[in-house]
């Protein structure tokens, strides 16, 4: 495995406001798969949100799958790659991946290739439970998360 | 055709916001509000939890500066588990969480004048918006960037350390602390490998220092001029009037120096601190109620905090602060644009307790808490980076939180971020026939002084769709646009 590419899950949400907790309860499932998989190469993170040090730990690998949820439609999940350096988001609050991987490239040399998984949730009240539908947006995403991860490790 | 004016949303402010400006049929300005538009409800969400998981859940307010609303719950829950009103800890604890307390400080000014701040600094409210921003500052001023990363890393790695988390950490509980501070671990921070050390931090906070003094030399009519208006000052004191942004008496001056509250214990604030609402905010307009509604407002923060203390305890924060106050004979300032030198103050004071802390003995006791007679009330109040942070709770004789009451340094600085826009607003708009980018960034650049935390002050979620409304003077909805 020493030419398999390095990968970091990244999960972000805010725990207590239902389905924004779908990135950190992503990270959790793929854990439990990955440790069952011995899958070395992958390392999971979780955050309240993206914040700009994480600049510094992205650039460290080849690829980089931010998860979060999502409040646009996107039918269960979506999963892009961050391509373009848009203009920077308008608070460091939500740091946004375009601006991390620009900040990446900047401040660190570094060149990950940089996917953005967005789970769809639909309610944002305080509760710490998911709403059934994002449930089973997040098992849908789960199943196309661990295909995409045996994919990228088996062609490095 | 009268119309109002909306920028939103601000940008470069820790949540969001959105801002209103009505102009009359002449084109002045007549009006300027900062609008918040999310809904408060966490206090409600709370109730019924068992106090002791409310220092860790009540950080879910915020991702940016969730270790002030740690550390003010837990000295709330200090009162009620009979661990005294803010000197009954054990001395490691105490210093722990003052360790804890002011890394979050150091982070948190260095994230915003390095992040936020800079951008205008050192490109002008002028420039280009596409470079004006921390990506521009990363391109041109690379090591400056990484400097201001570096900074926040330290902060953070040393929250870390104290709270288990960077993060919604659980080091403060009720009536102490979870853990010491290794041997091993306080090395790391006095000599780690340059430049994660206390000293170059130190050295840092006075570089990020002379940047600032050499802009302000440069743009000393812009600094001393832009939002200038009087108003009166809250924050913490020590009993002796030295700044202290973990425990004090609450004190307020008016804008021309005089006490106008004498040095109270806040476990009573309730008395002297009034909230109004308003129709068009979901958010609270505190005031004291010995001034009322309108007189009563006043500002929290870092030029709050250097305008009420006497003295700061740390030697070379000390000498800025004398530099400082000769700016204005020894009287409060009131120059908005001056919260970004006492921020800096603050960061080099922040660097310096650090220093010394990490020099204490007692970082490594092993007595952590320390309970009594249970009390069914506690407020705990604390200097977050952003100003004043009030917690209060009740709890029943299960242990369940059956009220709570949170004052969010935002909320403190309403009104004073909307007499900000209004000034700024009325200045640079009124008579103008073209509305430019730099003018509606004139807003902003007033609006960020404050560094205000917009999901804090309503208690809300961070990305979420936006609404402009443009109404002309009689109400009616012109235009409307999403983001």
């Amino acid at each position: 495995m020493t030419d398999s590419k390095k990968i970091l899950l990244y999960g972000y949400g805010n725990t207590t406001r239902q389905d924004d907790r779908l990135g950190i309860e992503f990270i959790h499932r793929m854990q439990e798969w990955l440790f069952r998989r011995h899958h070395d190469a992958v390392d999971c993170k979780t955050s309240a949100q993206l914040n700009l040090e994480d600049a510094e730990e992205v650039a460290a690998y080849d690829i980089v799958i931010l998860v979060d949820a999502s409040v646009d439609h996107v039918t269960d999940y979506s999963f892009s790659k961050i391509e373009t350096e848009a203009t920077p988001a308008f608070t460091t609050h939500t740091v946004s991946p375009s601006n991390l991987l620009k900040l990446s490239r900047e401040l660190y040399q570094g060149n990950p290739e940089i996917y953005l998984l967005q789970i769809q949730g639909y309610e944002w009240d305080f509760s710490e439970q998911l709403t059934i539908g994002a449930t089973a947006n997040l098992e849908k995403a789960v199943t196309f998360a661990q295909k995409k991860i045996s994919e990228l490790q088996s062609h490095p | 055709m009268p119309k109002k004016i909306t920028i939103e949303p601000v940008t470069r402010v820790e949540g969001h916001g959105k801002v209103t400006i009505h102009l009359d049929e002449e084109g002045n300005v007549v009006r300027s509000r900062l609008h918040i538009v999310e809904f408060r409800g966490f206090e409600r969400f709370i109730q019924g939890r068992p106090y002791w998981e409310i220092p860790v859940l009540v950080q879910r307010l915020c991702g940016i500066c969730p270790v002030s609303h740690h550390l003010a719950a837990a000295k709330a829950l200090d009162v009620v588990v009979g661990a005294g009103t803010g000197h009954g800890l054990s001395p490691t604890a105490e210093k722990v969480r003052r360790l804890m307390h002011y890394a979050q400080i150091f982070q948190s000014h260095s994230l915003h004048f390095f992040h936020l701040a800079s951008p205008d600094l050192l490109f002008g409210i002028d420039a280009d918006p596409a470079v004006r921003n921390i990506i521009g500052v990363a391109s041109a001023h690379r090591d400056l960037a990484v400097q201001g990363v570096m900074m926040r890393k330290f902060g953070q790695e040393l929250i870390f350390a104290t709270a288990g988390k960077k993060i919604h950490g659980t080091g403060a509980i009720p009536g102490g602390v979870n853990k010491n501070l290794s041997a091993e671990e306080r090395d790391k921070f006095l000599n780690g490998k340059e430049p994660l050390n206390s000293k170059k931090m130190i050295e840092w906070a006075q570089s990020a220092l002379e940047l600032f003094k050499d802009y302000y030399q440069k743009n000393k009519d812009f600094i001393d001029t832009f939002s200038v208006f009087p108003s009166n000052h809250l924050s913490l004191v020590r009993k002796d009037g030295a700044l202290d942004l973990y425990h004090g008496v609450l004190r307020a001056v008016d804008s021309e120096g005089k006490k106008i509250l004498h040095d109270v214990e806040y476990q009573e604030y309730f008395n002297y601190i009034h909230e109004e609402v308003r129709s068009w905010s979901y958010m609270k307009f505190p005031y004291l109620a010995n001034l009322g509604e309108q007189k009563g407002w006043y500002r929290v923060g870092p030029l709050a905090r250097l305008n009420t203390c006497d003295y700061i305890p740390t030697p070379l924060a000390q000498k800025e602060f004398e530099h400082f106050k000769a700016l204005t004979h020894g009287k409060p300032n009131n120059m908005c644009m001056h919260t970004h030198y006492a921020r800096l103050i603050e960061l080099l004071h922040a660097g310096e307790v650090i220093n010394l802390l990490l020099n204490d003995a007692d970082l490594q006791g092993e007595e952590l808490v320390r309970k009594g007679e249970k009390k069914p009330e506690g407020v705990g109040v604390i200097e977050a980076p952003r100003g004043t942070l009030f917690h209060h709770y009740s709890v029943n004789e299960d242990d369940q939180v059956t009220m709570a009451n949170l004052i969010v340094s935002t909320t403190h600085n309403n009104e004073p971020m909307n007499q900000a826009v209004n000034y700024v607003a009325k200045a640079v708009m009124t008579g103008q026939k073209e509305i430019t980018e730099p003018m509606m960034n004139a807003i902003e650049v007033a609006i960020r002084a404050y560094d205000p935390c917009l999901s804090c002050a309503t208690h809300a979620l961070g990305a979420m769709a936006l609404e402009v409304e443009l109404q002309d003077y009689t109400g009616c909805v012109i235009d409307t646009k999403k983001k």
